[in-house]
């Protein structure tokens, strides 16, 4: 019996064992494919023929590769060679690339089986997934809710039970926020840490990439697959990979005299009294392990915004100019309004007269923002905070842009500084909409926030809980 | 949230610099965006960056270089050119750029 919301550690046991098989569970997700897709809007384009093909393949093979047979998604950012990829816009409507991202060869050579593409704001523009030109994907736990952005379609895969795991990217956020409205666990990898050649650019200095899953136990052998050094990919680091599942034994022991640091700026007015409750609440499960919670100051956190959105809107700019309808896909008035908006900003920031006044100074705020975070890691191993001011809000909700682009203010910091971050469950609001945390740390240190995130998920069930579809 | 006057001719150069044709719609409605969003950056004026050396690489890495020799994952000039929307020969088709 197919369990569709299996762990990826529970499916790899019950692979092993042979009580299942990799055909038997990629059919399951096709079948849930067909029976919500229309629904949900999650998939952009699938491929069975070669997914079920390659399944059969991975059966026969001895079980040696640590994601052998796991079904997963990708956004459609990330190359496949022969597949569909589109960025969700119109520009792209029917490219097809010519190879493979590195991350996408990793996962393949590791045993996973790509199920196919998923939604996604275009070009990763977007904090709720309505910015995609194929229309936005649904919350699962309420349609009439967004999924968040811009890695709408994994968050909402992963939490529906249509994909094991899902490739994201975040720049500002884009894992983190689907993840905390769809339920789900969230990395945002160390800057560096896995490749993005092969993946669309948004921001080249802010891009990372990360994945969903249902567990940090999945979310942490899956970075075991995507992490390391690639020489298509000159800002990868040399820092070693770790067993980060191996990490997790005996985690609770990483807790006593841990110091969590709660920036004050991320619980102040405005942010939602429900949100604040359920993290702190969270924390508290480390404290009676015997962690310390300290109270932490980041001192430029009401800058983040208005830096992030000159120097991303700036690369951006650039990063996009290669869509010229000469090489590949369609012409540029096919942009979409938000592309074209933040074409524009980052034109005019880096622009002769401008430059100084927003791109140059945006780059020096980022380094006292860079340095706010180092100080308060002298005096705390790691931050906890929310991922979002609120929990899912409505198809439609937000007014204006600014007030969208302001909902990335607890995210956009830790891109700025390069910082890993695991955005997981803690909680539900009174509408029964998820609500999650991030805990994020220094530089390479997700083996530690995978060992936080895991105790706290043994000490918890959110993460268990499922959406009525 | 402070407004920043953005005129329509400076719209018509940004979009001539990045290479987009805009309606007249969207031009007017990029010009109320731009200095809505751009008023609101204004707010970086407030900080001291005296001194403060830019960011604009976080991971620390310099000069990665690799040997300069043929990648062994070159595209052939038929998959290069396989999602060209006009070619011949071995080549891509462009506007003229010099008339």
């Amino acid at each position: 019996m197919i369990e569709p919301f299996f762990s990826i550690q529970e499916a790899l046991e019950a692979l092993d064992k042979k009580k299942v098989s990799a055909l038997e569970l990629t059919q399951a997700c096709f079948d849930r494919i067909k029976k919500y897709n229309a629904k949900l809007n999650v998939f952009l384009s699938t491929s069975e023929d070669e997914a079920l093909k390659q399944a059969k393949k991975e059966d026969v093979e001895p079980r040696t590769k640590p994601l052998q047979g796991i079904p997963i998604a990708l956004k459609d950012l990330y190359l496949t060679k022969d597949i569909p990829t589109t960025a969700a816009s119109k520009v792209l409507f029917d490219y097809l690339p010519q190879y493979d991202a590195t991350v996408v060869k990793r996962l393949q050579n590791a045993g996973a089986i790509v199920l196919g593409k998923v939604n996604q704001d275009a070009w990763g523009h977007g904090v709720s997934g309505e910015n995609s030109d194929f229309g936005p994907t649904l919350n699962p736990w309420n349609k009439e809710y967004v999924a968040g952005g811009s890695s709408s379609g994994s968050g909402a895969a992963v939490a529906s039970g249509m994909a094991m795991a899902a490739g994201g990217t975040d720049t500002g956020g884009s894992v983190r926020c689907p993840a905390s409205f769809c339920n789900v666990v969230g990395l945002k990898p160390t800057y560096g840490r896995v490749s993005r050649y092969g993946i669309i650019a948004m921001a080249s200095s802010l891009d990372s990439i990360g994945h969903i899953t249902r567990t940090v136990w999945d979310n942490a052998r899956y970075l075991e697959v995507t992490a390391g050094k690639d020489p298509y990919d000159a800002t990868t680091c040399d820092t070693g990979v770790p067993n980060y599942t191996l990490c997790l034994n005996n985690c609770h022991k990483k807790i006593k005299g841990l110091k969590i640091g709660l920036p004050k700026e991320y619980f102040v007015k405005g942010v939602h009294e429900e949100v604040k409750a359920a993290v702190k609440k969270a924390a508290r499960v480390w404290e009676t392990e015997g962690a310390a919670l300290v109270e932490v100051d980041l001192p430029h956190s009401d800058y983040g915004v208005a830096t992030y959105y000159i120097i991303q809107p700036s690369e951006v700019s650039s990063n996009l100019a290669r869509y010229d309808g000469i090489r590949y896909g369609r012409s540029r008035r096919f942009f979409g309004p938000e592309a074209k908006r933040r074409i524009m900003l980052g034109t005019y920031t880096l622009s002769s007269g401008y430059y100084e006044a927003y791109y140059k100074k945006a780059m020096q705020v980022r380094t006292l923002i860079k340095k706010d975070f180092e100080k308060a890691f002298e005096k705390v191993d790691l931050l906890v905070g929310p991922v979002f001011p609120s929990p899912a809000f409505r198809l439609g909700a937000k007014k204006s842009i600014l007030e969208m682009y302001m909902s990335d203010i607890f995210t956009c910091p830790i891109n700025l500084a390069g910082l890993p971050a695991l955005a997981l469950p803690c909680g539900f609001s009174k509408e029964n909409l998820p609500i999650g945390m991030q805990i994020i740390g220094p530089q390479f240190s997700e083996s530690l926030l995978f060992q936080v995130g895991h105790y706290y998920q043994q000490m918890t069930d959110w993460h268990k809980r499922r959406p009525r579809l | 949230m402070s407004q920043k006057s953005i005129t329509s001719a400076t719209v018509q150069h940004i979009a001539q610099l990045a290479n987009l044709t805009l309606t007249r719609e969207e031009q007017r409605q990029l010009q109320k965006q731009l200095s809505e969003v751009l008023g609101f950056m204004d707010k970086l004026k407030l900080v001291d960056t005296k001194g403060v050396p830019v960011t604009s690489h976080v991971s620390g890495e310099v000069n990665v270089v690799r040997k300069d020799e043929k990648d062994k994952r070159a595209l052939t000039v038929k998959k290069a050119l396989s999602g060209a929307a006009q070619k011949e020969k071995k080549y891509f088709l462009t506007k003229n750029v010099f008339s």
